[in-house]
């Protein structure tokens, strides 16, 4: 079985590579495999180089109706740069442009837009095999630097802290992930867990447990759909040492979504993340995340 | 080729996003604000200015006051006021363990406690607090006398005052009656929380879009505190803290609250 599926495989291969003139430099084909990924599920070879731009909007509330509620809800259009220099190592830098806005239960009206914090990430590929590979594991970490500024209003004074677009705080992760390839089915899971120093108007983030585990099937060779599960567990967060009752707990999302290649290295993809589990503290809801973006391969090889 | 276009407008792409990141922007607007201010506020005696007050009770005993200060804990604006009343009622059973005033502050409640000084000039306002409630139709604001901690703002300062941690009410002074042939001092001093004051407003406060801002004044009758007290019983801090004539004197300093 495992002689077949290689020969299958090889044929696939071949099939692109005299799937176009230009070919010898797809990404797929690089790699062996014609799998669609998404920024951080690829498979890396040397001077790997992608870029996407991807827009999310989401909103929350917390607090009580007719109390203390406020609903921000955010923009965010993220500017996601990877870069693998060698088979066992992939960098990534994404920088996010937000805009937040505010209603609070006091008819104040706050908004923001502005760059966010800007993240670094690195992944490693421990598998054996440099090609071809089936089963790919490794691990992940990161860091969220504070590059975003504090928001102020004319007086100088801060805005609400739920508005600004980021935390003024230093959060770095670290974890593993695992992916299993085997086309035209592709699934890919990760864990990581973060901790945050102090922020703005000394709030503190609990520490939180990310992870995700995602199914893929490619319908064809240039479309391919996804389930995903997307969940985070955090302890509650504190503003001067005082837990905020309304943050932390697990929320998980459904996240359904596809990829479509408009053409040779540049796909579209779209997501939808329904809260399917929500085991949130206090009073705090969120809704639905939509998610669309790009991304394009670089030929620098 | 159309593969060299798309490597270029992915390039120019992103420098555009980098270009536009450099920008930002912030608009807020204003939101609800209730301030809520206390003053010495005689009801029968006149007008005083800063300093000692001289008054008398509703037994013709004259009262001076050197001394006289009173913890407001927490201010808390309510939209539900069937349980306030005009005065509180009969006797207190004020056996209730000693706690410190640092409630949370929450959209309709003040959060750090208040060290009013009696002594200052009558009618003269001094804010304990200011709220950003949300929109509604208050009608009452309950006030809440607890034990100074540390973190209250208008601790007395200076030689020869009282140190307010840990008390809720300070009064020294001294008494004359039957003429001048009787005299006295007064010393009583307690860290026992007092009878909170649900206190009806005289009129709604409609705090909407249309009417953001609000204010409460509240003033204090200290010259009702000592009326139906025995002040022979109030001599020194341990003598004064027994019994009914005692009651009746956290009682009174409890209905002296009112709005001006």
């Amino acid at each position: 079985m495992g002689y077949l599926y290689m020969i299958r495989r090889s044929i696939i291969l071949i099939g692109c590579l005299f799937a176009s003139p230009l070919a010898i430099a797809c990404s797929t084909c690089m790699v062996g495999d014609p799998t669609l990924s998404l920024m951080g599920a690829e498979k890396p070879y040397e001077n790997r180089l992608r870029l996407s731009l991807n827009y999310l909007s989401r909103s929350e509330e917390l607090g009580k109706d007719g109390f203390n509620k406020k609903t921000i809800d955010e923009r965010r259009v993220s500017a996601d740069l990877a870069y693998a220099p060698t088979t066992r190592l992939m960098f990534g830098l994404s920088i996010p442009y937000v805009n937040r806005q505010l209603e609070s239960y006091n008819l104040t009206n706050e908004e923001v837009t502005a760059l966010g914090d800007i993240s670094i990430t690195v992944k490693n590929f421990m598998q054996e095999k440099e090609f071809l590979q089936t089963h790919m594991y490794g691990l992940l970490g990161g860091i969220k630097l504070p590059t975003a500024s504090e928001a102020v209003d004319g007086n100088g004074v801060p805005l609400d802290f739920d508005v600004q677009v980021g935390q003024g705080a230093t959060v770095v992760n670290a974890g593993g992930w695992y992916a299993h390839y085997s086309y035209p089915y592709f699934f890919y899971t990760s864990a990581t867990y973060h901790v945050a120093s102090e922020g703005y108007q000394e709030f503190q983030a609990g520490d939180a447990l990310v992870y995700n585990a995602t199914l893929q099937y490619a319908s064809q060779h240039n479309a391919a759909y996804y389930l995903g599960l997307e969940g985070r567990s955090s302890q509650m967060n504190t503003f001067a040492g005082v837990d905020d009752p309304d943050s932390g707990g697990t929320i998980v999302f459904f996240a359904p979504g596809f990829i479509y290649t408009i053409m040779q290295d540049l796909i579209l993809h779209a997501t939808v993340k329904i809260p399917a589990i929500d085991a949130l503290y206090g009073d705090h809801e969120e809704g639905a995340i939509f998610n669309i973006g790009a991304t394009y391969d670089f030929q620098i090889h | 080729m159309i593969f060299k276009f798309t490597k270029l407008l992915v390039i120019i792409v992103f420098s555009v996003y980098l270009a536009a990141c450099s920008s930002s922007s912030t608009t807020s607007s204003v939101g609800t604000d209730v301030t809520i201010y206390t003053a010495p506020s005689p009801a029968i005696a006149a007008a005083m200015d800063a300093g000692v007050k001289t008054f008398t009770n509703d037994s013709d005993v004259s009262i001076t006051l050197t001394k006289a200060y009173l913890v407001i804990s927490s201010a808390t604006i309510e939209t539900s006021c069937t349980a306030f009343s005009a005065a509180a009622d009969g006797l207190l059973n004020i056996l209730m363990p000693q706690a410190n005033a640092h409630t949370t502050a929450t959209p309709t409640s003040t959060g750090e406690p208040y060290v009013v000084n009696l002594l200052t000039v009558d009618g003269g306002l001094s804010s304990i607090g200011s709220l950003s409630p949300p929109v509604g139709d208050y009608c009452g604001v309950d006030i809440d006398m607890l034990a100074a901690d540390a973190d209250a703002t208008n601790l007395p300062a200076g030689t020869g005052e009282p140190d307010m941690i840990g008390k809720t009410l300070f009064i020294e002074g001294t008494y004359t009656s039957d003429g001048g042939i009787t005299t006295g001092n007064i010393a009583v001093s307690t860290g026992e929380p007092l009878q909170n004051r649900e206190l009806l407003l005289n009129a709604l406060m409609m705090i909407s879009a249309g009417s953001l801002n609000g204010t409460i004044n509240i003033g204090i009758n200290y010259d009702r505190w000592f009326d139906a007290v025995d002040l022979s019983l109030l001599e020194s801090e341990s003598a004064a803290k027994a019994g009914d004539n005692y009651n009746q004197l956290l009682l009174n300093i409890t209905n002296s609250i009112h709005q001006i």
